[in-house]
């Protein structure tokens, strides 16, 4: 199975990729609205937000933890050494 | 060449193995890398050789009993969506890893950062089928209008509870296969809006 480079979620039917397009090799909530991937700060603020919204954490440690998580996808390990 | 590489991983997975069974028996703090090594029938030396430092396995188990609670999730919400399978799901995976997962709670202020973040790396996956699920319900008005943090958190915390005073609630075996059922039926009554 195919997992999202950008953010790591598996993705099983077409509806988990960007407009449908299963040959993308990252996921819907990883694309911008035109389907193409959105680089790494976007996708920092993101997730760094969904742990707020969903963790209710400290933003500080939310970013802290988002950049640790993105550290290890294959999309983003050049970002951080 | 590939029969030494198939060693050198199957070696790896010996290790990983023997640490989960150390640490899920004596927790993480308390456990020293002789015993795993010991566990795993390799020398202490070996157990660097493949994880570099104690710190670095400790994460790696993290990481394996990360995946195999998120997986379960994913997979179980192929089928299904609804909050009971998500909190079912989640109680399940858990429940298989109880022993280990609830001395990862425990020993959570004493383990490196990294182990901490990985963690809210798991919460965060659960977290996003939690979001998916509790958007359709708000919409369709069939739940308290609660913020997704909270109604997390008070999940979270429930079933943390639980774990970390096991030796009051189930001193004799699992808490969650005791308790399972009554934690799921309550905590959706409490969501539930009133419809009389
Ligand atoms: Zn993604």
């Amino acid at each position: 199975m195919k997992k999202c480079i950008a953010c790591g979620m598996p993705m099983k039917s077409p509806e988990d990729y960007p407009l449908g397009d299963t040959t993308k090799n990252y996921c819907k909530y990883c694309a911008k609205p035109d389907g193409s991937m959105q680089n790494y700060e976007e996708k920092l603020t993101s997730m760094t937000e969904f742990v707020v919204k969903t963790q209710g954490l400290d933003r500080q440690v939310a970013e802290e933890s988002a950049a640790y998580m993105l550290s290890k996808l294959p999309a983003w390990k050049k970002e951080r050494s | 060449m590939k029969k030494r590489e198939q060693q050198r991983q199957q070696t790896r997975a010996t290790i990983l193995s023997a640490a989960e069974h150390i640490y899920a028996s004596n927790g993480f703090v308390q456990s020293s890398t002789q015993l795993i090594a010991k566990e795993a029938g390799v020398a202490h030396g070996t157990v660097f050789l493949h994880f570099q430092s104690q710190e670095k396995l400790i994460l790696a188990v993290i990481n394996v009993l990360g995946t195999d609670i998120t997986t379960r999730i994913h997979e179980s919400a192929k089928q299904s969506h609804s909050l009971a399978d998500v909190l079912r799901t989640h109680l399940t995976a858990i429940e298989i890893h109880e022993s280990i997962y609830s001395h990862l709670i425990m020993d959570m202020p004493q383990l490196p950062k990294e182990a901490q973040q990985t963690v809210i790396g798991i919460q965060s996956i659960i977290a996003h089928h939690f979001d998916q699920v509790l958007n359709q319900l708000k919409k369709e008005k069939q739940m308290k209008d609660l913020p997704i943090s909270f109604i997390f958190n008070t999940w979270i915390g429930l079933i943390h509870y639980y774990l970390t005073n096991c030796g009051l609630f189930a001193p004799h075996g699992s808490v969650l296969a005791i308790y399972k059922d009554e934690l799921i039926l309550n905590f959706l009554k409490l969501l539930e809006v009133d419809k009389s």
